[in-house]
């Protein structure tokens, strides 16, 4: 088994245009997608970025607020998950709620670390 | 990092919707009607930021409080940087309270949550707002609707919705200043329309088959739980508010059994009424029997209570007690006459004194315009004329019946009898 690294990507103008029940209701899917790869074992972790955040350049001689990608994508969350190969990976992650907003998922290996 | 061991634990259903009610009554009425705006993108952005976060699987102990202090957190965030303040303004920190994320949650009372949403209806039902006004900011602020829900029960277009909201919340925002329950005189008036907007809002959930059922659901149990708040303060607990739950109740108890396949409204006479909610009309009964309790010039919603009780006491139409009816709905015209009443009352009057006088009844309506554009007009005459044998007559008020209804169960309804004559 390998890990993988999510990384979810935009989305946000759908979500802030939902209303209250809507979304609940997409809270959730997230709930139940992350809840199944938990149940199979294959969830190791990962959490929620707020919003806002800073951009470090130059040793801190060039601090910027975000965003820190082109357009809509900015990153919103990560989670790390175990899969036989990068085709698993890609397989689970088709049921990520974040398609229904627009959103990507970005997956990548994590590089194993001797022990 | 997080890791989702533990089991997700799960909110309440509508748990969203009704954070969004209670927090944004709470905070409009803490930083006051002009930050209207300002309180409901902070809401909106602090229920994102829940939703996102409790989707991991981790909902916190008092996820109410969380929603509270991060929605009441960014309030303070955009008005200092509105104002130009600094952090180190002490006496801005004094005034709007500390952001600080890591502050006790405020610990809100029942009664208190209860009392800011009611001081919350009665500033959306403020008369410098028109009636559409009054009820779309009463859906979108105390139900928590979106734009795209909203337009499905009022069956509108989003666009014309959006617009309309905003227009309304510029309007509320400059001229509503007072977020107190008014009282006296101010108090009666702003309770009538307190009153009416709720009774639009179960109507246009009760009314409406088309679009989605469960916001038309959803519209009526909101009108209801706003009106139970009315009956639980002491200062609005009055027979009209009683009144007007029982009718609400009478109503909700029908309301599987109000259309019929094609979603055509169906009249008291033709629904099933095995369908009815046996509950729900006790409960109207007790509601009836308190404001009844009350001893007051009859109103309008406890004559309509009234009314619609009468259809609740028997498990048929044929078994109505039809004087008893027409005695109510004589009231109802005496103190607050309309079109619809007036027809209604005919069909009582037939019941009780026969067909002949019925029409006799009815040529005293023949000059009234808003009753005789209704098809329903119509139909009654036909029913009598065709009773009367004057069959001629009786086929053209069907015809025009059914010129004026677009109900597809009630045209059949008149094709067939011009068919049958």
């Amino acid at each position: 088994m390998k890990e993988y690294l999510y990384v979810f990507r935009g989305g946000d103008g759908k979500r802030l245009e939902s209303s209250p029940e809507e979304m609940q209701a997409h809270m959730g899917l997230w709930q139940g997608w992350m809840g199944s790869l938990m149940e199979s074992g294959n969830l190791i972790g990962g959490q929620p970025l707020e919003n806002g955040g800073k951009v470090v350049r130059k040793a801190g001689a060039m601090i910027t607020d975000g965003p820190y990608a082109e357009g809509n994508e900015v990153v919103g969350g990560y989670l790390i998950v175990k899969a036989e190969s990068m085709e698993q990976a890609t397989e689970f992650s088709k049921g990520c709620p974040i398609f229904e907003h627009g959103g990507c998922v970005e997956i990548r290996a994590l590089v194993p670390m001797e022990h | 990092m997080s890791n989702s061991q533990n089991n997700p634990q799960q909110v309440i259903e509508h748990f969203f919707r009704q954070e969004w009610s209670r927090v944004v009554s709470t905070l409009t009425i803490k930083f006051g009607s002009q930050n209207l705006t300002i309180v409901e993108d902070a809401v909106q952005e602090a229920l994102e930021k829940a939703m996102r976060a409790w989707g991991y699987g981790k909902v916190p102990e008092n996820p109410g409080g969380w929603i509270y202090n991060a929605a009441k957190n960014r309030v303070i965030d955009v008005l200092r940087k509105a104002h130009n303040f600094t952090e180190k303004t002490p006496s801005v920190v004094h005034f709007y309270g500390s952001s600080d994320t890591h502050s006790k949650p405020e610990v809100f009372f029942d009664t208190e949550i209860k009392d800011e949403q009611l001081r919350m209806i009665f500033a959306l039902c403020d008369p410098v707002l028109s009636d559409e006004q009054q009820l779309m900011l009463t859906l979108k602020i105390l139900c928590g609707l979106g734009v795209r829900e909203i337009a499905s029960a009022l069956l509108k277009k989003n666009e014309t919705v959006a617009k309309a909201l905003t227009r309304a919340k510029v309007k509320f925002q400059s001229e509503v200043k007072s977020l107190e329950i008014p009282e006296g005189v101010e108090l009666e008036n702003r309770l009538d329309n307190v009153m009416r907007v709720l009774y639009l809002l179960f109507n246009e959930g009760y009314s409406v088959t088309e679009g989605e059922e469960l916001i038309n659901l959803d519209l009526m149990t909101e009108a209801m739980r706003l009106g139970q708040m009315l009956v639980s303060h002491k200062n609005t607990a009055s027979a009209e508010v009683h009144s007007l739950m029982a009718l609400m109740y009478f109503q909700a108890s029908r309301f599987d059994a109000r259309h019929d396949s094609d979603g055509n409204l169906l009249t008291l006479e033709h629904q099933d009424r095995t369908k009815w909610d046996d509950k729900l009309i006790s409960i109207g009964f007790q509601y009836l029997a308190a404001a009844d309790g009350m001893r007051q010039a009859p109103g309008y919603y406890f004559i309509q209570a009234a009314i619609a009780s009468v259809h609740c006491e028997v498990s048929d139409y044929a078994l109505t007690n039809w004087s008893k009816l027409l005695n109510f709905y004589n009231h109802l015209q005496a103190s607050f006459p309309t079109p619809m009443g007036a027809l209604n009352r005919i069909v009582a009057f037939q019941m009780v004194h026969g067909d002949k006088a019925a029409l006799k009844e009815l040529k005293g309506l023949e000059n009234e315009s808003a009753v005789t554009s209704h098809y329903l007009y119509f139909a009654i005459r036909g029913n009598l004329l065709e009773k009367l044998g004057d069959l001629e007559k009786a086929k053209k008020s069907y015809a025009l019946a059914l010129e004026n209804t677009s109900n597809s169960s009630q045209r059949r309804f008149f094709k067939d009898k011009l068919l049958k004559i």
